[in-house]
């Protein structure tokens, strides 16, 4: 049986995504820099939801897509594990 | 200790176009050909004081990505060659122009000429318009360039990483790179696949009211919305169903004040198709201000799910989940790469194929917050920024929404042979209305 994948696990693949394909070599953040700090804008916040979709079958569903959620990667994290709902 | 100009990074000699690049050259071949200066964007400034007009010939100057940019000529030695940009010794510097009061029109010129309009009122006020070819920059590309201006005076010099040069890969990766062409040829396909059927006829299009033929002169109506407003729009986003995707809610709105023109000019057939730019810069930095840096994504609202704002946000956010999901903008991308070793005459003629012509019911924009941490021009305090899309016809009409100083902003553009006034009153209305109560639309 598969252990449920945790928030800081999300976390950190959420950060190593973020610092590979979202933001510009040299930007510095952290878990908790908050998105549009640097720069994250809607487009990018799809690519960070379909990112957990297909990593960790995890689907956000619309009424969790609060700003307090999206504001950084340990809010998104912690949102994702919480939801662990399965992509069919 | 100041970075000396001999450490930044020489500008390159030659240097690829980017498949958006190609792709503005055809749109820009395709309205030369109809007698227009090409594809041709604009940036308007309003400053709370003039600029010294010297000043900034000074700057210009003295920055060498400002005296690289007007030399570039187009180069395709060999047919079917990646097409290069080549520095010459050819080409006008970037022209400093100033007018004693604001014209209604800004002349563009021959193709390929950069400008700066400089407006001087009597009351002390002033506005910039910043001209330029979209084959050269994007609309982020353009604000880069402007904000570099403003380091080169304080400085003395360029930024770094105004040019970002397609770089040459290993023989090891090239080799691998021709094994897998097959896929490039696979995602090409696609992309052509899905934009073929996103936009398959009937599209439901503007039409010239007076004449067969459209000389395209160009006009633009601005829609200003205060901070109260915006938060308020903000707000509309959450409750219509696009939570944080603001610019879907953009869309729809748009899509809805759009449909309220089409039925207004008794257009009923046809759905609205309206492609939209992806920007592919990194995030986080200023990115290259040379180039084109985007891809596309198309949405396709059939007529009659047009009129309410949720169910077009509903549609519009399914279309761009689905896109991304699969891969569309990417795709997208190396098919525009592809897409250059061909011939610009016959790309121009694919563009038109296969919807005759009709690529869009309407462009769309959104360019986001402009000039964020920008406060002045030179010195000149910065009170308001609009971007003027180029539009030509088909399909005669852009709408680009943008934010300065986080007050939102929408511009209508449009031909002016395409539209009466009374069809951009009610589309202004329309679409003020929809973005400010967009959940009861």
């Amino acid at each position: 049986m598969t252990e449920p994948v945790t928030a800081e696990q999300i976390g950190k693949s959420l950060f190593d995504f973020i610092k590979s394909r979202i933001v510009a070599s040299g930007v510095d953040f952290n878990v908790d820099t908050n998105f549009s700090d640097i720069g994250i804008d809607s487009v990018s916040l799809v690519e960070l939801l379909l990112f957990l979709e297909r990593s960790f079958n995890i689907r956000i569903p619309d009424s969790h897509l609060t700003r307090a959620n999206l504001s950084t990667i340990n809010t998104l994290a912690g949102c994702a594990s919480s939801c662990g709902s399965v992509v069919s | 200790m100041k970075k000396n100009q001999e450490t930044i990074s020489p500008l390159p000699q030659k240097i690829r176009l980017t498949g958006g690049d190609y792709f503005m050259l055809a749109l820009d071949n395709k309205k030369c050909s109809t007698g227009l200066n090409g594809s041709i964007c604009r940036l308007s400034m309003a400053l709370s004081q003039p600029v010294d007009p010297d000043r900034l010939r000074t700057v210009l100057v003295q920055s060498a990505f400002a005296q690289w940019l007007p030399h570039l000529c187009f180069s395709r030695p060999v047919p079917f060659m990646r097409p290069r940009w080549l520095v010459n010794d050819q080409g006008q510097q970037i022209s400093v122009i100033t007018h004693k009061s604001e014209p209604s029109y800004i002349t563009t010129g021959k193709y390929h000429n950069m400008r700066f309009d400089l407006f001087n009122n009597e009351s002390g006020c002033a506005r910039m318009v910043f001209t330029w070819p979209h084959a050269l920059m994007d609309a982020r590309g353009a604000e880069a360039f402007i904000q570099n201006l403003n380091i080169v005076e304080k400085e003395g010099h360029d930024r770094e990483g105004l040019v970002n040069p397609e770089r040459r890969e290993p023989l090891t990766r090239r080799l691998q790179a021709m094994q897998t062409f097959g896929s490039r040829i696979n995602q090409a396909r696609k992309s052509v696949h899905y934009i073929t059927n996103a936009s398959r006829t009937p599209i439901a299009a503007f039409s010239p009211i007076n004449s067969q033929s459209c000389n395209t002169t160009q006009s633009a109506r601005i829609i200003n919305f205060d901070e109260d407003e915006t938060v308020q729009i903000e707000r509309q986003c959450y409750a219509s169903g696009a939570n944080f995707m603001k610019s879907i809610f953009f869309l729809a709105a748009s899509i809805k004040a759009v449909k309220a023109g089409l039925v207004r000019r008794n257009i009923k057939d046809g759905a609205i198709v309206v492609p939209v730019p992806k920007n592919l810069r990194l995030r986080g930095k200023p990115g290259p201000a040379f180039a084109n840096h985007i891809s596309t994504m198309t949405y396709r609202v059939k007529g009659n799910e047009a009129f309410r704002i949720p169910d077009i946000v509903t549609v519009l956010k399914e279309q761009m989940m689905n896109q991304m999901r699969a891969g569309i903008p990417e795709h997208y991308e190396v098919l525009m790469n592809l897409f250059r070793r061909m011939p610009l005459s016959q790309y121009s003629k694919i563009l038109r194929e296969p919807t005759k012509g009709q690529i869009a019911t309407f462009f769309f924009s959104d360019v986001g917050e402009s000039f964020k941490d920008t406060e002045t021009f030179l010195g000149a305090p910065i009170q308001d920024v609009i971007h003027f899309a180029p539009v030509g016809f088909p399909p005669g009409l852009a709408i680009v929404f943008m934010r300065f100083k986080g007050m939102l902003c929408a511009i209508i553009s449009y031909v002016l042979e395409c539209f009466e006034q009374n069809d951009i009153d009610l589309m202004e209305s329309v679409l003020r209305q929809g973005l400010l109560d967009g959940s009861n639309q």
